[in-house]
């Protein structure tokens, strides 16, 4: 078998970062305060990116930073300076739409790695192979292309392959889409994306339900072995603005898939397992799109946003004493004693237990937590690490 | 300055040729989306008699690239002007094959700045067209540092996007309907229309106005720029060639026009089609300011 696949996570800022890494990601992928796609996120100072640097390789593992906008003349000024200061704070690749950048990125660092963005909507196996002759170490495929498709690719090029396989979807191909600029004046190809396609519009047919383009997200987590075994070198998550919680569910699920996987331990019940977690976190339907079958109706949204309020995370493990067998945690959402409840660890385990007694801080015993962000104490069974999280028992 | 027209398929070539036409720009069947589409056989003819550029604008797929090739190399060894491209197949069986083929990079809205424009030009691509959302100031100041050829479209319905999905056929089944209307118009809270359409490459949006782009022709021919696109798609037969004799008529008097004579032409376009002149003058933000959603 090749090299092991990498699961690479979104990161929206450093504290998501360390999430993100420590539950499972190989990599994960940040925008700097500059020419990212996200231009709404928090993103990532120059310092902070060093920072995440250090951080993940101490771990062993990789940062990548997106500059994948497509540029106008007015964001030159300055770039070149930009990105040697963001390859010299250590990151392991630059994600790229626009091609200029991939020659003065080639010519100049050394020991970096050059991924295409998906914002290039590359679906064939010749621009791919145009990509390759361009010194492009990894290419992230559109969308819209199935398995099959995905496998010629691998076999044809030997490029590094990299495939979207969890969280929200562009309704139309990436980069071909101006819908934000046309309707909220924001540059949806250099990070002011304002999902126009999630809105809703009349259209002049004789009935009148609305009209929606809305698609529902996808989630491969049944395909992950096949990636595998046709060459796919990384698996991306979507959703750099997206909650720690979030974060922490998906890469756990999608780590023991494909560590399972590996290990030749993958069974039925596992995989139901992660796909019910998967699927409580997401809260919104999902589909395996263009990977299984020509996209169609069910693959869209027509009855409004179908999302789901999840009161799931109950609260973030701080730390936990040994002696006294209490965990400090800081509350999310509403539990009491007596709720069955299961804490996941960064290492992949699981404790489930019920809720005996909550105590705030001076050691008071309190009837219910119901005040997010309140610093809590409770018993728990077992010893447990900091940064896990505790959720309703699924 | 050249005028590279889409046509309206209602109208022969010769009469948009007659007012004011130098070149028009066709699809090829199944290979090109937002463009009339003929046949390879037609294209050849055409090419015999008009300048014709071709348009091959779709994303590409991997079953598609054997034919893809086959027909690149055919259109080789015609007289056609160009070919517009959008998958980067084309540019790289063009390379690969050392086809003689002019190129025009045509990634509809990417075509952004100078740079992109140098990088494409070294890999032997001659031509490029702007996108249509950019300022024209932008317009001005890639020309300033390419010698790439640009092209800005400056009559026409603005394309907004692209998806490979059937998002019409999608929605009339979802309510158990069936489409009968090619086009359909989508209304949000604003007054703003939007034009829908599928074809076999998948669904394409426009914004609901014609772009009027004669105030920008003058300072084109000003500044010397070679060529531009005039789309007729959607637009009225009789008011598609008015347009078209006015921006000819413009084109041969904008030297000596004085600014009374200017302004004369550019309200007769705007009685024509209206002042919609999108993002020439209309920049694009992409930064949200904290707290201003």
């Amino acid at each position: 078998m090749n090299q092991k696949i990498e699961l690479l996570s979104p990161a929206g800022d450093l504290s998501r970062l360390k999430i993100a890494l420590l539950y499972g990601a190989d990599a994960v992928y940040i925008g700097g305060r500059e020419y990212s796609l996200r231009a709404n996120a928090t993103n990532f100072s120059i310092e902070e990116i060093k920072e995440a640097c250090d951080f993940a390789h101490a771990l062993g593992k990789k940062v990548y930073i997106t500059a994948n906008i497509v540029f106008h003349n007015e964001d030159l000024e300055g770039v070149y300076d930009y990105l040697k200061l963001v390859y010299e704070a250590g990151i392991d690749a630059f994600i790229v739409s626009d091609p200029f950048i991939i020659q003065y990125i080639k010519s100049n660092f050394k020991n970096v790695e050059v991924h295409v963005s998906t914002q290039a909507s590359t679906t064939n196996l010749e621009s791919v192979r145009f990509w390759k002759k361009e010194g492009v170490d990894r290419v992230v495929l559109a969308r819209e292309l199935s398995i099959s498709e995905i496998s010629e690719i691998i076999s044809a090029t030997g490029v590094d392959i990299e495939i979207f396989i969890h969280g929200a979807m562009c309704t139309f191909y990436s980069g071909r889409c101006t819908l934000s600029n046309y309707l909220t004046n924001r540059d949806s190809n250099r990070g002011g994306c304002s999902q126009v396609c999630r809105f809703a519009f009349d259209i002049d047919s004789e009935n009148e339900k609305k009209f929606t383009m809305a698609t529902k997200d996808l989630n491969m987590a049944d395909y992950i072995s096949k990636f595998i075994d046709i060459g796919v070198r990384s698996l991306k998550i979507e959703g750099r603005m997206r909650s720690h919680y979030y974060l922490a569910t998906v890469l756990s699920s999608y780590r023991k898939i494909i560590d399972s996987y590996y290990e030749g331990t993958l069974t039925t019940e596992i995989l139901e397992r992660q796909k019910k977690l998967l699927a409580r976190v997401a809260n919104r339907e999902t589909s395996t799109h263009y990977f299984t079958h020509e996209a169609d109706h069910t693959d869209q949204y027509y009855t409004g946003r179908q999302e789901l309020s999840n009161q799931d995370f109950l609260a973030l493990i701080l730390s936990y004493d040994s002696k006294t067998g209490l965990a400090t945690i800081s509350e999310r959402n509403y539990f009491e004693p007596g709720t069955e409840v299961e804490i996941f660890t960064p290492s992949g385990n699981t404790l489930v237990f019920t809720i005996d007694k909550i105590y705030n801080e001076a050691m008071e015993e309190l009837e219910k937590a119901c005040h997010p962000e309140e610093i809590l104490k409770i018993y728990v069974p077992d010893a447990v690490e900091e940064n896990s999280m505790m959720r309703i028992k699924v | 300055m050249k005028y590279l027209i889409v046509p309206n398929e209602n109208i022969d070539l010769e009469i948009y040729q007659e007012n004011g036409a130098d070149a028009f720009i066709f699809g090829l069947k199944n290979y090109s989306v937002n463009c009339p589409e003929i046949s390879l056989e037609k294209i050849i003819e055409f090419s015999k008699k008009y300048s014709i550029f071709v348009s091959l604008n779709k994303n590409i797929r991997n079953e598609e690239l054997s034919i893809l090739e086959e027909i690149l190399e055919q259109l080789s060894n015609t007289s056609i002007c160009g070919i517009l491209f959008y998958d980067l197949s084309i540019l790289s069986i063009v390379q690969r094959r050392n086809l003689h083929l002019s190129l025009v990079w045509h990634q509809t809205h990417m075509v952004t700045n100078y740079q992109t424009c140098n990088y494409y030009l070294n890999q032997g691509v001659e031509y490029g067209i702007t996108a249509n959302e950019i300022t024209l100031e932008e317009i001005l100041e890639i020309k300033k540092h390419t010698k790439m050829k640009l092209i800005p479209q400056i009559l026409g319905y603005p394309i907004m996007s692209h998806s490979r999905r059937k998002l019409v056929e999608n929605y009339f089944k979802d309510i158990e309907e069936i489409p009968n209307k090619e086009v359909y118009t989508l209304t949000e809270k604003s007054d703003d229309t939007f034009l829908i359409r599928e074809n076999h490459a998948g669904t394409s949006i426009l914004f609901g106005k014609p772009m009027n782009g004669t105030k920008v022709l003058y300072k084109l021919l000003e500044e010397g720029f070679e060529f531009a696109i005039l789309d007729m798609t959607f637009l009225n037969d009789s008011k598609g060639l008015e347009l078209l004799k006015l921006y000819q008529e413009i084109r041969n008097t904008f030297s000596k026009d004085t600014p009374l004579e200017r302004e004369k032409k550019i309200n007769q376009s705007i009685s024509l089609i209206g002042d919609f002149t999108n993002f020439f003058y209309k920049k694009t933000i992409y930064k949200v300011k904290r707290g201003s959603v």
